[in-house]
């Protein structure tokens, strides 16, 4: 498992838990939408897998690492392994597109040579080559949002989490954005993990898809 | 522009800092040029009824550099005017031994009290003479210039220290949305701040480099700085040789501190 959540419990305040008694296991390859109503807590879930807050109770593994008890260079690692796509794209404004994109490489301590390929290749993948040195500004939500998935890809990461990826696209923006995401997953094996309330029609490879209902998560079959 | 600006917010507080520095350099070498310059002129009367042995002075610790025995005929011959030769004869069988006492460093006024003090251990000496009166107005002038140049640079250095923290703090605050998503991506604080440690660390070269130029083009200009009057004496003129390497090193030390300070409290403030 590359994930596991035993009767885990979220909270932002740790006073009421957003996400109550939940448990599910996520297996490397996996595709996964999490759905549920505004405010029920699929963010939560997300921001607990990248460490963003740390369970209240039960226990949350994440690539064998125990979130309650993660040290700051673990976290550091784990993220360094990990490809996140916001709503909001979360560009780095005084960056060009190209720098945005070699972020997580230089990161992870990437040469220059190396970084500067890897960004070639993923520009001419989500077809944005002609935008190399614009800045985020200078582009569209939905060529900011495939900068923003060029970026998640750009380190070969085994996990991308996604909360809400095309919430903000229209519709052949989406599109392009949901087969990147498919091709992350069917070509490089990379587990992925959407948050998102409109789950994609026709989306033609298998995946699984969790619900949130009154702060507990369940899978439907 | 936003860099130039960046860089003059480091450049204009260190530089000001290390011009204070060196001014405190110079005023100190000069106190001690000048300190030097009248410990020659400077000296300890000892009087004693019996011989006194230089190794029983030296024993004491109190910084001796010479001590001499002062020809008793050059003393009466400066006396005798208007004494008879009986009397002369008494003086020469009567008078103590007088001895001249060098040290080593200008004594403060409290050393020269515990010098005064040693010497009087030693049995055979009746009486010391430290002319306190003349020191003490030449050593007051000191420490009045001492406190004045200690105050100032400490002044100059505490305002360049807060306004480096608060274009640091500016700084963090203006990048607050890159560094929260470069710590999305695996970077470590002290990653995120590469840019401000670079800038620190360039600054600290530049504002030495200033403080340098500044230096030299004094020394080599004084008469511009300096009245004619001043410049005949020689504790005036100062070098800085080993002086350049400090002006880099607390450069760098305040640059960098200040960085690490500011990304130690981020760190602990999340």
């Amino acid at each position: 498992m590359i994930i596991e959540a035993i009767n885990l419990e979220l909270s932002y305040d740790k006073k009421k838990a957003i996400i109550q008694n939940t448990s599910f296991a996520i297996k490397k390859r996996d595709f996964i939408f999490i759905s549920g109503t505004s405010g029920s807590g699929k963010s939560t879930i997300l921001n607990s897998l990248y460490g963003d807050i740390k369970p209240l109770a039960g226990q949350l593994m994440v690539k064998n690492i125990d979130m309650e008890n993660i040290k700051q260079s673990q976290l550091m690692n784990l993220r360094k392994d990990m490809g996140i796509v916001f709503q909001d794209y979360k560009l780095i404004k005084e960056k060009t597109v190209e720098e945005n994109i070699m972020l997580p490489l230089q990161i992870n301590g990437y040469t220059e040579e190396l970084c500067d390929s890897q960004a070639t290749k993923l520009l001419e993948h989500v077809r944005l080559g002609q935008a190399r040195y614009a800045y985020p500004d200078q582009l569209s939500g939905g060529e900011q949002q495939r900068v923003s998935v060029a970026r998640a890809l750009a380190h070969n990461p085994s996990i991308i989490l996604a909360d809400e990826p095309t919430g903000n696209l229209d519709d052949y923006s989406a599109s392009v954005i949901w087969n990147l995401l498919k091709g992350a997953n069917q070509q490089l094996d990379i587990t992925v993990i959407v948050v998102t309330h409109r789950i994609p029609v026709n989306f033609n490879i298998n995946f699984r898809h969790f619900n949130i209902d009154e702060g507990k998560l369940y899978e439907n079959y | 522009m936003k860099i130039i600006s960046r860089y003059l917010s480091f450049v204009i507080p260190l530089s000001a800092m290390l011009l204070s520095y060196t001014m405190y350099l110079t005023l100190y070498k000069v106190v001690e040029n000048y300190k030097n310059s009248i410990i020659n002129d400077y000296a300890i009367v000892v009087v004693s009824q019996e011989t006194v042995e230089e190794k029983a002075i030296d024993k004491l610790d109190i910084g001796m550099r010479s001590f001499k025995l002062l020809d008793k005929d050059i003393i009466i011959e400066n006396l005798k005017e208007g004494l008879n030769e009986n009397s002369v004869k008494l003086l020469n069988k009567e008078l103590p031994n007088f001895y001249q006492l060098k040290l080593i460093d200008y004594p403060s006024s409290k050393t020269l009290e515990t010098i005064k003090r040693k010497l009087k251990t030693v049995s055979a000496i009746i009486e010391v003479e430290v002319f306190a009166k003349d020191h003490n107005q030449q050593y007051f002038m000191f420490l009045m210039l001492y406190d004045i140049i200690n105050i100032f640079f400490f002044v100059i250095v505490l305002f360049s220290f807060l306004t480096l923290l608060k274009h640091i703090k500016i700084w963090f605050y203006e990048n607050k949305n890159r560094i929260y998503i470069m710590q999305l991506h695996g970077a470590s604080l002290l990653y995120c701040s590469k840019p401000i440690i670079t800038t620190a660390l360039l600054s600290a070269i530049y504002s030495s480099i200033i403080a340098i130029i500044a230096i030299w083009y004094i020394l080599n200009n004084l008469s511009i700085f300096i009245s004619d009057e001043l410049l005949n004496y020689n504790y005036i003129k100062v070098e800085f040789n080993s002086d350049y390497f400090s002006i880099f090193v607390l450069s760098f030390l305040i640059s960098i501190v200040t960085v690490l300070m500011v990304i130690i409290k981020q760190k602990y403030e999340k």
